[in-house]
């Protein structure tokens, strides 16, 4: 439970850092006339964001639990207790 | 150039393909053969139509004019995926558990199934959705003349798109989507043929846009860093020039809003989801087609501008560059990666739309119209919803015609996207507050979502219209009837902000604020507070545990009647005899249960909405709903039940600790009784043989023939001795029964341990003369007080004295007193050389009438409490008596005492 719990955190924190890294003011820390490799610093970091957050929900998703089988298929009955 | 006849001829050819796969995907999905259809890699390429027309040419166009702001239309849906787990999640597992049809249906059913409100968001959305038709229209048509014009420049509104064109395209569409997307009224309207279709069409714009972008990036542009260095003479400056400024924020806030609110976004997403599991993939898998969409979306921008002669329109960079390089195949293929774009999202908006429009103004009228409602051919009302369906779509394509017809030739491709983004952007309240907020009432949304809308139309629809001039631009420029206070782009006088970020704030403001203000100032109806638990509360219950509140009877045959003309005879027969197999048995005893009607409410309401199956079962079932009153009261007598149940579950845990202390006490009350009668049975033991020769002494003596006088005398003497020993053991009895009971017949006070010891040494002196025994005691003039009592410390002392002379057996016995002071307490320590204490007698030795087993060389044993009485009486002097290892090998008793103040305080 406790490694739920954890994942569980990081899937909330990871749009909450998602959203804060593509946002001013920290985005316009990259936006400066630097290049990397011959790329812009700003369109690399953006890129790189953007890449980390499908590899980071990836592996998040791995930690998450699978909806049980009763919730995903079963068409909802109606209640047997009477 | 190629010729417009043959691109129109491949265009045909692709969408007969679209056409069989879409025939095929169906007869396969209705086998078993469809699982492929069904994996999360086909729902995620399914929720890619997010990647339209204006993707695949405009984001080129928007990176050429306004350098990043592209990105934002991309990172916005991805943080809503990424963070999946919190949103989408909980979206996805509502619309399957409520069988929702379409955004309308979400909002509408949430808030008790206002009828209202869900024709409010169909209208919003259709009319949001128009231009975005329209966009599309446009995009294949300028695409196509471009690819079959002998000229690339072309400045816009030269190029007069061609109207037949656009119709054929949309009848196309029409025709495609009513053969596929109306084929029966299902359930859970899914549409597994179009789905299939969607996500061949996600692969070949995905493949065509990357070939174009490798032949752009590594054939003519030489790598990614050749093309960077070239970026500041086209024109494309990318760094500092203000572009993650209010603009780019508002952006990523509309396209995250967007890929939940636009309906065919919800449609793909919610609807078309057949497992939840799925969610888990398209989590990282819709953002990284994204990612792949848009890595060569700058370069070709890039290199659009550096190579091709100015004039040329950059939102056709992707075709104008494949065929000024003569590559006009990769150009013919690009053509289709963009035909796939425009027709992917064309057949899923005009379905959801369809959707909307046959369940929530279609349906509601018809089922009000007298002659609709009561025909009797069971078959009625699902052909009214289907011809309904299949008249909306042609209708939502003719309004997108007609709005390209309208707007022929003005405008760029981006601006209409972000409109129609800001215009579906005002569902994200309610939809917010459906799946949050318990409080938020159908009045509430209505209001927020009026205004918000009102506030989107004025401020950025109609300035869309400027070009057309007229009353429009005048407005636009001086505010309506010269109130420049009022001006669309500068409402209340908020000037100098972009447009879209001005409407954006106003509409957002006004829906929310609305939202939050009439839901606090207005009260919900039972059916709307139902509702707003079963959302709010998606994860906390299983479906089908939501019906208890309802309570409502109908006749059977009425039920069976409604469903059939909803349902068809078949599905409603298989409904009821499901129903009846499971629950009931036979078919005689069969009673709708409010369980059943539940039941049979949200069947319908997968096929004409929740409105639409509440209003028409609500004809038939009497009594349908309790008073709001009745739910709070069995709300309030649930929520009594659960305290009862928690108080008596705490009552249970305090009755088991309870029973435990209690279960201690006996065993301590045991143990207590057996000492008990072991002490009496000792006693009398010890009573026993002092009487016994006293007795029989005193016989001896009632005869006084056989006695001489001095054999007399020596008998007195025994019985008295024999009469003072039984004194002295009664007395020491009732001694130690007096001090276990706790009494203290002293009062301690600063005693001088020297002096008490001096004086015992002194009272034993007789005793250990006449042993050998040699006590030695060294006495220190400088020893601190303690606090005790003199008289009471010396029996101690006189009783630890005589125990080790009486029991010391050795060649050389002694006894040797000491002491010291170990912090706040002193320690008395009686050392002999004696046999020692065997280790199975150290724990008993305080226990009454023990004694040491060992070395007892003589008769003169005590009565056994001497040890009993000391330890007791120390202890009532707050010290402590213990048997410790001392130097020697004999025992060694010490007495532990505290301080007295006086000296404590003298320190």
């Amino acid at each position: 439970m406790a490694g739920r719990k954890r994942s569980e955190g990081f899937a909330f924190f990871l749009p909450v850092l998602g959203a804060m890294l593509i946002m001013p003011p920290i985005v316009m820390l990259f936006d400066v006339d630097v290049s990397l490799f011959g790329i812009p610093l700003i369109v690399g970091y953006l890129f790189f964001v953007w890449l980390f957050l499908v590899l980071a929900s990836y592996i998040l998703t791995q930690g998450l639990p699978r909806a049980s089988a009763e919730v995903r298929n079963a068409e909802p009955k109606p209640d047997r207790k009477q | 150039m190629i010729s417009a006849n043959l691109v129109i001829f491949i265009a045909v050819g692709y969408v007969v393909l679209l056409f069989a796969l879409a025939y095929f995907s169906e007869r396969w999905a209705a086998g078993n053969r469809g699982h492929f259809l069904r994996s999360p890699l086909v729902y995620t390429l399914a929720i890619s139509v997010y990647c339209t027309s204006w993707t695949f040419y405009g984001a080129v166009g928007s990176a050429a004019r306004s350098g990043l702001e592209f990105f934002a239309i991309y990172l916005g849906p991805t943080l809503v995926f990424v963070g999946w787990w919190f949103g989408l999640r909980k979206l996805v597992r509502i619309g399957r558990n409520q069988r929702i049809t379409s955004v309308a249906d979400l909002i509408s059913s949430r808030f008790g199934k206002s009828n209202r409100l869900a024709v409010l968001v169909t209208l919003i959305a259709v009319i949001g959705s128009t231009p975005y038709i329209a966009l599309q229209l446009k995009a294949i048509t300028t695409s196509l003349s471009v690819i079959s014009s002998d000229t690339i420049v072309a400045s816009i509104g030269d190029r007069t798109d061609d109207n037949r064109l656009a119709l054929g395209v949309a009848a196309g569409m029409a025709l495609f989507t009513i053969l596929f997307g109306t084929r029966n009224v299902d359930a859970k309207e899914q549409h597994h043929g179009v789905v299939a279709a969607i996500a061949f069409e996600a692969i070949v714009k995905l493949v065509a846009l990357m070939s174009v972008g490798i032949f752009v990036v590594f054939g003519i542009g030489g790598g990614f860093s050749e093309i960077f260095a070239r970026a500041e003479s086209a024109g494309v400056t990318l760094h500092e020039n203000g572009g993650f400024s209010t603009r780019w924020v508002t952006i990523l806030v509309l396209s995250a809003a967007a890929i939940i609110c636009l309906p065919r976004q919800f449609q793909t997403t919610v609807v078309e989801n057949s497992d939840e599991n799925h969610l888990r993939t398209a989590s990282w898998l819709f953002p990284l087609y994204l990612l792949g969409m848009s890595v060569f979306t700058l370069p070709i921008a890039i290199v659009g501008l550096n190579l091709l002669p100015p004039g040329t329109d950059p939102d056709m960079f992707v075709l104008t560059l494949p065929l000024a390089h003569g590559q006009e195949l990769l150009a013919l293929f690009a053509f289709i990666g963009g035909f796939s774009s425009a027709t992917s999202m064309i057949i899923i908006a005009s379905i959801a739309l369809s959707i909307m429009v046959s369940n929530h103004i279609v349906m509601p009228i018809a089922l009000r119209t007298p002659w609709m409602a009561d025909s009797d051919d069971g078959q009625g009302v699902t052909n009214l919803l289907l011809n309904s369906r299949r008249i909306s779509i042609c209708a939502v394509l003719a309004l997108g015609f007609l709005y390209f017809w309208l707007t022929n030739g003005s405008g760029a491709l981006a601006r209409i996207g972000l409109i129609s983004f800001s215009g579906v952007a005002q569902f994200l309240p309610p939809i917010i507050a459906a799946l949050y907020w318990r409080d938020a009432t159908a009045k509430g949304a209505g209001v927020g979502l009026f205004v918000g809308f009102s506030v989107w139309a004025y401020t950025l629809f109609l300035p869309s219209f400027f070009e057309t001039g007229g009353v429009i631009a005048d407005w636009v420029t001086h505010g309506p009837y010269g109130i420049g206070f009022l001006r669309p782009e500068a409402l209340f006088g908020l000037e100098g902000v972009d447009p879209l970020v001005h409407s954006v704030f106003w509409s957002l403001l006004a829906n929310s604020g609305l939202l939050v203000l009439v839901s606090l100032s207005t009260n919900q109806s039972a059916l709307e507070r139902i509702q707003s638990t079963l959302f709010v509360d998606a994860f906390r219950r299983l479906p089908g545990t939501e019906t208890r509140f309802m309570r409502s009877s109908a006749a059977a045959n009425d039920l069976f009647f409604v469903a059939q003309r909803v349902l068809g005879a078949e599905k409603a027969t298989g409904i009821f005899d499901d129903y009846v197999k499971r629950e009931v048995g036979s078919r005689t005893r069969f009673e709708p249960t409010p369980e059943f009607i539940a039941h049979l409410e949200k069947e319908l309401a997968g096929s004409i909405g929740a409105a639409s199956a509440h209003v028409m079962l609500s004809q038939v079932v009497s009594g349908d709903n309790i008073s709001l009153q009745e739910v709070m009261q069995i709300a309030d007598e649930t929520q009594q039940v659960i305290e009862y149940s928690q108080q008596l579950e705490q009552k249970s845990e305090e009755l088991k600790l309870t029973a435990e202390k209690l279960q201690d006490a006996n065993e301590k009350l045991r143990e207590l009784d057996q000492e008990k009668d072991e002490f009496l049975s000792q006693v009398s033991h010890e009573v026993r043989t002092p009487m016994t020769s006293i007795r029989s002494f005193s016989e001896i003596l009632l005869d006084p023939e056989g006695v001489t006088s001095e054999q007399r005398q020596r008998f007195l003497s025994t019985i008295h001795t024999e009469s003072l020993r039984l004194t002295l053991l009664l007395d020491e009895i009732l001694d130690l029964s007096a001090l276990e009971r706790g009494e203290k017949t002293w009062a301690n006070e600063p005693v001088d341990v020297t002096k008490v010891l001096q004086r015992a040494a002194l009272v034993c002196d007789p005793l250990a003369k006449s042993s050998g025994i040699e006590v030695r005691f060294d006495p220190a003039s400088d020893a601190p007080l303690v606090e005790g009592n003199g008289d009471r410390l010396c029996q101690v002392f006189i009783n630890l004295i005589s125990n080790a002379v009486k029991y010391n057996d050795s060649e050389e016995p002694y006894v040797e007193l000491s002491m010291k002071q170990v912090g706040k307490r002193l320690q008395i320590e009686f050392q002999d050389n004696g046999p020692g204490i065997a280790p199975m007698d150290r724990k008993r030795v305080f226990s009454k009438f023990s004694r040491g087993h060992r070395g007892v060389s003589n008769a003169q044993t005590g009565s056994g409490l001497g040890l009993s009485i000391s330890s007791q009486i120390v202890s009532h002097m707050n010290g402590k008596l213990d048997l410790v290892r001392g130097s020697g090998e004999g025992a060694c008793f010490r007495v532990t005492l505290p301080l007295a103040q006086s000296a404590k305080a003298a320190e």
